[in-house]
């Protein structure tokens, strides 16, 4: 089973995203991975604080199932 | 008054004692400690059930009725409020001021002139310390209070009673939050007040901590509100009291008291003063996670366009560094070319002269030479010349006098002077003819005489 969604590890994963940026270890190259893993983040948990965990189970179920 | 069978009425009993208390407690005022375990309302008078309760609280060492006369309840309850912040109600210990009476048709009971608000206040605050001391000898009063709340409070498990307004307050403002924050709420009702609240809520968190992994609950929530404030002893419960501090979830409460706070209240993770308060703070609580992760996005963001416009920058930069360098390296190998192009003219203009001077040279050489040469060839020529002419005179006299000479043979020999002599000679079609072989008959022939011709034909 996936990793269920949480806030604390969407958080964490933001800070390393964050730190790593702020060390400048991320170059140009790595530039738009970080972006773009830290809006999907951001995305994640904007969509699930406005979510009930019901609805938010059911979307990460679809969300996991075509990879499985 | 006494019949014969000496058996009285019981009106004449009560007579009898009521004559007694006349005589020993005549309007005299005692100040007693008492607890309330029973209070009624009618026409605006007050009936009270006092006790004195033993050591463990159960079995009444003594009871006594107490009636606040109406006259007397308005001003007696409204201080006791004021003070205290808490109406007169069951369960709570208090200092009365009473007189003993004896009534024929109601019996024994105590009128209570006046109550200390103080001494209930005192009592309270008392017990409400002794709690906590209690707690906080055992290390348990800052134990929730320590907990983390999680990064984002959304699964609740709420405490209260469902038909309260507390529920209602606190439901209604989480749901109409305006951030559109969504929220997961287990109620788990239970009663708020009196002395079955305090096991019925223990009964509650204990089927929450049942519940918690199953529901994957981030905090409880504790919430009363409107309606009494009496019956709130309960949240000064010890083992109530021990069961928030020492539980495993974060607890919020909201139990809505506007005096001093309770012990639960104390050793709760946080105190609101309303269920609309605790709604609040989640909702807070939300807003404040949701501002961190997004000002997390901006620096990620900002880092992001600074490290791109550094990027341009030095793209940029390097470009125009780029231009420089070979704008200096094309005027430097300019001028180099400049330089080569001027040291090759100077070298061909050198060499060119260098070139004149010897072709000037070798012109003087030759010229000299020439000179010398034609002067030579002159002086030879002359000398050739000379030698030429002499000889030519030489051979011009020798040969003038050989002509002489043969002028004279030739001159004898002229075929006129010999025809003079009277020779003849003749001609065949133009020619001498020297032979007679050359002449053939029917010929004309032409015979040629010192003054004339004879042409005559062989036959």
């Amino acid at each position: 089973m996936a990793d269920k969604f949480s806030y604390e590890k969407a958080k964490a994963e933001l800070e390393t995203i964050l730190e790593e940026m702020e060390r400048g270890e991320a170059g140009i190259d790595t530039l738009a991975k970080h972006v773009k893993r830290a809006a999907e983040l951001i995305r994640l948990c904007r969509e699930k604080l406005r979510t009930t965990e019901g609805e938010v189970e059911g979307l990460l179920r679809d969300l996991d199932e075509p990879q499985e | 008054m006494e019949n014969d069978s000496g058996i009285l009425k019981l009106s004449q009993l009560s007579a009898i004692v009521a004559g007694v208390f006349q005589m020993h407690f005549s309007e005299e005022r005692f100040w007693v400690t008492a607890e309330i375990v029973g209070m009624k309302l009618s026409r605006g008078h007050c009936y009270l059930q006092l006790a004195e309760k033993d050591e463990n609280g159960a079995t009444p060492k003594a009871e006594f009725r107490g009636n606040i006369w109406s006259f007397q309840y308005e001003r007696i309850s409204q201080r006791f409020f004021r003070m205290t912040g808490s109406p007169l109600r069951e369960q709570i210990q208090v200092l009365l001021c009473v007189e003993v009476k004896y009534h024929e048709r109601y019996g024994l009971s105590l009128i209570v002139h006046d109550i200390d608000p103080a001494f209930t206040l005192g009592h309270l605050e008392l017990e409400k310390r002794k709690t906590i001391e209690k707690l906080k000898q055992e290390g348990l009063y800052d134990r929730n209070r320590e907990l983390e709340l999680p990064a984002g409070l959304q699964r609740i498990a709420l405490i209260s009673a469902e038909d309260s307004r507390g529920y209602e307050d606190f439901m209604n403002r989480l749901n109409t939050n305006p951030y559109g924050y969504a929220f997961d709420v287990t109620l788990y009702n239970s009663l708020l007040q009196g002395d079955l609240a305090a096991g019925s809520i223990i009964a509650q968190l204990q089927q929450i901590k049942t519940d918690r992994l199953l529901k994957g609950f981030d905090a409880v929530a504790l919430v009363r509100g409107g309606g009494a404030t009496s019956g709130m002893e309960c949240f000064n419960n010890y083992l109530l009291a021990e069961t928030i501090a020492t539980f495993s979830l974060p607890v919020i409460t909201g139990i809505g008291h506007h005096a001093d706070s309770n012990v639960c209240d104390e050793v709760a993770h946080t105190k609101r003063m309303t269920p609309t308060d605790v709604a609040n703070f989640f909702i807070e609580h939300q807003q404040e996670f949701e501002g961190t992760i997004l000002s997390y996005w901006e620096q990620v963001r900002d880092i992001a366009e600074q490290t791109v416009q550094d990027e341009n920058q030095f793209v940029k930069e390097a470009s125009i560094r780029l231009h420089q360098q070979v704008q200096r390296t094309v005027s430097r190998s300019g001028r180099q070319l400049d330089q080569a192009a001027f040291a090759l003219k100077h070298r061909m203009q050198k060499s060119l002269l260098e070139e004149q001077a010897t072709i000037r040279r070798l012109q003087e050489h030759l010229r000299k030479e020439s000179r010398l040469q034609t002067q030579l060839e002159r002086g030879y020529f002359d000398e050739q010349s000379d030698g030429l002419r002499r000889q030519t005179a030489a051979i011009l006299h020798r040969e003038e006098a050989g002509l002489d000479t043969t002028a004279s043979a030739v001159r004898l020999l002229d075929p006129e002077l010999v025809l003079r002599r009277g020779y003849s000679y003749s001609l065949v079609e133009g020619k001498l003819l020297s032979s007679i072989t050359d002449a053939r008959s029917g010929d004309t022939l032409t015979t040629v005489l010192k003054d004339g011709t004879i042409q005559s034909k062989i036959i």
